[in-house]
């Protein structure tokens, strides 16, 4: 049995023999603590339940009724118009979401994840979008924290981090099922179902499939020969929670997914890859004596294989996570609420193209959070987290490798911190003074799963790479606006990034030739502010606009200063980030509209490993549009589009990003 | 008493407003949502003594919009409210589920504290000062933003213990 099946194996039954005993538990019921505050409910800030408007970080929550009126089919679609969110569409599968600029191919900063659990992959500090298993009807909510959130969530929640919150089969039954078709040979198919198994739960099981093509004119993509792939995808999942006694719960999630698309590579050129994921995941809470407690295990399994590859040759790369955690909430008196939390995780990949080798980490964690309720209006919440990273390699090293397997002995110690203090100054406004520190780890890629050689030159990651930081320091102003039926939220952010990683740059000499390997570049530091208005008019209206502002400095070393080591952060996000939307609903029918507006950017783009030219990409304004009516209780309509003013629409340095219809029909029980 | 009763809520008839109905629904609302976090939530059909003072306008207002608000029994998710009447001055526990104290009651609502205690009925309020004297345990304001208040003492007093999960959420004391 694989080591990381043995890791999963040993943490469920772990967990599942804890359950024996629980007595008065119960997972949280969204739905019902947001009906009692009528807002949003979360989990994501410090780790306990809050009210959205309550949380000490700059948070956004986009509802299911947003998913459902954005007219998006994927999820970077829906996370398109959120503030701050920068978006790069490469190709019709590949959407790269970063939050507040560093957006990137295979953007790195936004740690994702479903109902908890990491869904970002760790091996290439990425998040395969399409690869994700989940159907947008399955979502309750989608949670965005703009900033760090490495004290609650660890490593790589840097810029930022989304939460996909699912429906819970205790709590919820979805049935549902649609059928899209659309421009570029899209079709796409997606179901629900929701099993009630009486008082001892629920279960529910969900799939999709996709496929689109991406580029059916010849001219597209000339350097890279990509007419005529199909980009495919399907996935299925299965999500069930039983109630072990009176409140007891286990919830236990699986998943897999298949996907086969195009995608724009962290080396600035086209690709073509295949995703295979696999998960399962356990939980078990409990809300009792001891406080809101959690076990939770899981276990991820990535297979990449990129057909371009390096050096030409095709990269498979096979990641394995193992995680467990337990974690327990609990107020003391009346004003202090605390969590504390301990972590274990392993992750390993082979190396690739060249095989026989793996590069592997261990990360033993501890964390606490203390949110202090000074007075009615005032609170102050601290969280602390210290990983230990224990790095390792074993098996094969080609004749002239410059490393040897014992410079992977290395350990890492690395705090990260969130504080906010949260004032609410009568009932229509919030001020947040937020300081944090996330940590961004060098990927398993860049610490050496990447290994090519061919006579003179070879590709390799290296194991001496520094984690990149990054501090936010923050002040937001929410205000409620009854008269207009509108709020207003402003932020106010400084962030500094130490020693930000490239995937090429550093040359090291070997006996028969170089090797090229990633490298720390320097800092950069971003200042910026954003501002969010939404509102609703009487009777069918609602309304939202929103508006960032950020500028980029950059303190790189001389050759990435060059962008020859496909590095360029400062020109490559929009100083003016600006979304319009209006939406209006009557009856059966809904309609929504879409504009955003990005200002000039420079692009990247290579057609080798180190050989970068920089693109113009003009400021540009695209709009979204949805119609739907809803047929009867059960069937409803729907025709949506993506990048409605022009057939084709330069907005990164990759191909333009053509215009697309879609029309869906949805039923539901 | 009903007399009174009745006189008062005919004048408060002319001046009470669609709005306040609709602020007792909602009041209401979040009340029973509040109720469904406690450890052995009360279910099916309960009866909310409406405590209040006939001869005390504010109080006989908010007691008649309550009693307007339940007398066809008040639905949310598995609880069906239903009223009755309960003078401050004349107080009983029989066949009560639920207390909930009107406002503007003053210091003689304290007068409620012992029977609720002695019969683990729990109280809930608009008036939060009735809270923070202890008089009632659980206090809900409904606009323009939902805040719960949950004096301590006495919801341990009255047998009210809530899940952690909505405890972490409310403001205590």
């Amino acid at each position: 049995m694989p080591t990381a099946t043995r890791h999963s194996m040993w943490m469920l039954s772990a967990l599942l023999s804890c359950a024996h005993g629980v007595a008065r538990a119960q997972s949280i019921d969204y739905g019902a603590l947001e009906q009692l505050f009528q807002e949003p409910v979360t989990a994501s800030a410090t780790g306990s339940p809050q009210r959205v408007a309550d949380v000490p970080v700059n948070m956004e929550i986009v509802t299911a009724e947003d998913i459902r009126r954005s007219g998006a089919y994927d999820l970077p679609g829906v996370l398109r118009h959120v503030t701050g969110v920068d978006f790069q569409q490469w190709t019709n599968d590949q959407a790269e979401i970063s939050v507040r600029g560093y957006d990137q191919p295979l953007s790195q900063r936004v740690l994702v994840l479903i109902n908890g659990r990491q869904v970002y992959a760790d091996d290439d500090s990425f998040t395969p979008w399409s690869a994700l298993p989940v159907e947008l009807g399955d979502i309750r909510q989608i949670e965005i924290v703009r900033g760090p959130g490495s004290a609650l969530f660890g490593f790589d929640a840097v810029g930022g981090v989304i939460n996909i919150i699912t429906y819970d089969p205790l709590y919820d039954s979805i049935d549902t099922a649609s059928v899209s078709a659309g421009s570029q040979q899209l079709a796409q198919g997606s179901a629900t179902a929701t099993l009630p198994l009486g008082k001892a739960g629920g279960l529910r099981v969900s799939g999709g499939a996709r496929s689109d093509q991406d580029f059916p004119n010849a001219a597209a993509a000339a350097s890279s020969d990509l007419t005529g792939r199909i980009n495919q995808r399907r996935d299925a999942s299965l999500d069930t929670t039983l109630k072990l006694n009176d409140s007891a719960s286990l919830r236990v999630e699986a998943s897999t997914s298949s996907v086969r698309e195009n995608l724009f590579s962290s080396a600035y050129q086209y690709d073509f890859d295949h995703f295979d994921t696999q998960s399962i995941k356990g939980q078990l809470s409990s809300d009792g004596v001891y406080g809101l407690l959690q076990l939770t295990a899981y276990t991820n399994y990535l297979d990449q294989v990129s057909s371009v590859g390096v050096l030409g040759i095709p990269v498979n790369l096979r990641d394995r996570i193992s995680v467990a955690q337990a974690e327990d909430v609990f107020k003391l008196g009346a004003s202090n609420t605390f969590r504390a939390a301990v972590e274990y995780r392993h992750e390993s990949t082979n190396t690739s193209p060249i095989t026989g080798a793996d590069v592997f980490y261990g990360v033993i964690s501890a964390s606490g959070m203390w949110s202090w309720q000074l007075t009615p209006a005032l609170a102050l919440t601290n969280a602390l987290r210290l990983d230990q990273l224990v790095l390792g390699r074993d098996g094969y090293t080609p004749p002239d490798y410059p490393f040897a397997n014992s410079d992977w002995d290395r350990n890492l110690h690395q705090p990260s911190y969130n504080s906010g203090l949260v004032w609410k100054l009568g009932d229509s406004d919030t001020v947040r003074l937020m300081a944090a520190r996330g940590t961004l780890l060098p990927n398993l890629v860049e610490l050496g799963s990447l290994l090519a050689h061919e006579p003179g030159l070879g590709i390799s990651g290296t194991p001496t790479l520094a984690p990149t930081l990054v501090d936010n320091y923050e002040i937001d102003w929410d205000r409620e606006l009854p008269q207009l039926r509108a709020r207003l939220r402003t932020a106010v952010f400084y962030q500094t990034t130490h020693d930000m990683t490239v995937v090429t740059g550093a040359v090291l000499p070997g006996p028969t030739g170089v090797y090229v390997t990633p490298q720390n570049i320097g800092d950069s530091n971003a200042l910026g502010a954003t501002f969010t208005v939404t509102g609703k008019l009487p009777e069918h209206w609602r309304w939202g606009a929103n508006l960032r502002l950020e500028r980029l400095r950059d303190d790189f070393s001389t050759a990435a200063a060059t962008h020859a080591d496909l590095a360029d952060p400062r020109q490559a996000t929009p100083e003016i980030l600006a979304n319009l939307n209006l939406g209006w609903s009557a009856g059966r029918w809904e309609s929504d509209v879409y504009a955003l507006y990005q200002s000039r950017t420079l692009g990247l783009s290579s057609n080798g490993f180190t050989a970068a030219t920089q693109i113009s990409v003009p400021a540009f304004t695209s709009v979204d549009a949805r119609v739907a009516w809803q047929l009867n209780k059960q069937l409803g309509l729907a025709l949506s589009g993506q990048n409605l003013l022009h057939a084709r629409q330069l907005q990164t340095s990759g191909e333009p990003v053509q215009r697309r219809w879609l029309a869906t029909i949805t039923a539901g029980l | 008493m009903r007399r009174a009763l009745r006189a008062v809520l005919a004048a408060g008839a002319l001046l009470a407003l669609p709005a306040a109905a609709q602020q007792s629904d909602t009041t209401l609302l979040v009340a029973a949502r509040a109720l469904s976090f406690l450890q052995h939530a009360p279910q099916g059909e309960v009866v909310v003594g409406i405590v209040y003072q006939p001869r005390n306008v504010p109080s006989a207002l908010e007691a008649r919009r309550l009693y307007d608000a339940m007398e066809n029994g008040f639905r949310a998710g598995t609880l069906v409210l239903r009223p009755q009447l309960v003078d401050l001055d004349q107080l009983t526990a029989g066949g009560i589920g639920l207390y909930f104290l009107t406002a503007g009651l003053g210091p003689a609502a304290a007068a409620l504290a012992p029977l609720s205690r002695s019969h683990q009925i729990p109280c809930v309020t608009t008036d939060i000062t009735q809270v923070r004297d202890g008089n009632c345990a659980m206090g809900v304001r409904a606009l323009p933003r939902v805040e719960i208040l949950v004096n301590r003492a006495a919801a341990t007093a009255t047998g009210m213990v809530f899940s952690e999960a909505f405890r972490v959420m409310i403001t205590e004391m």
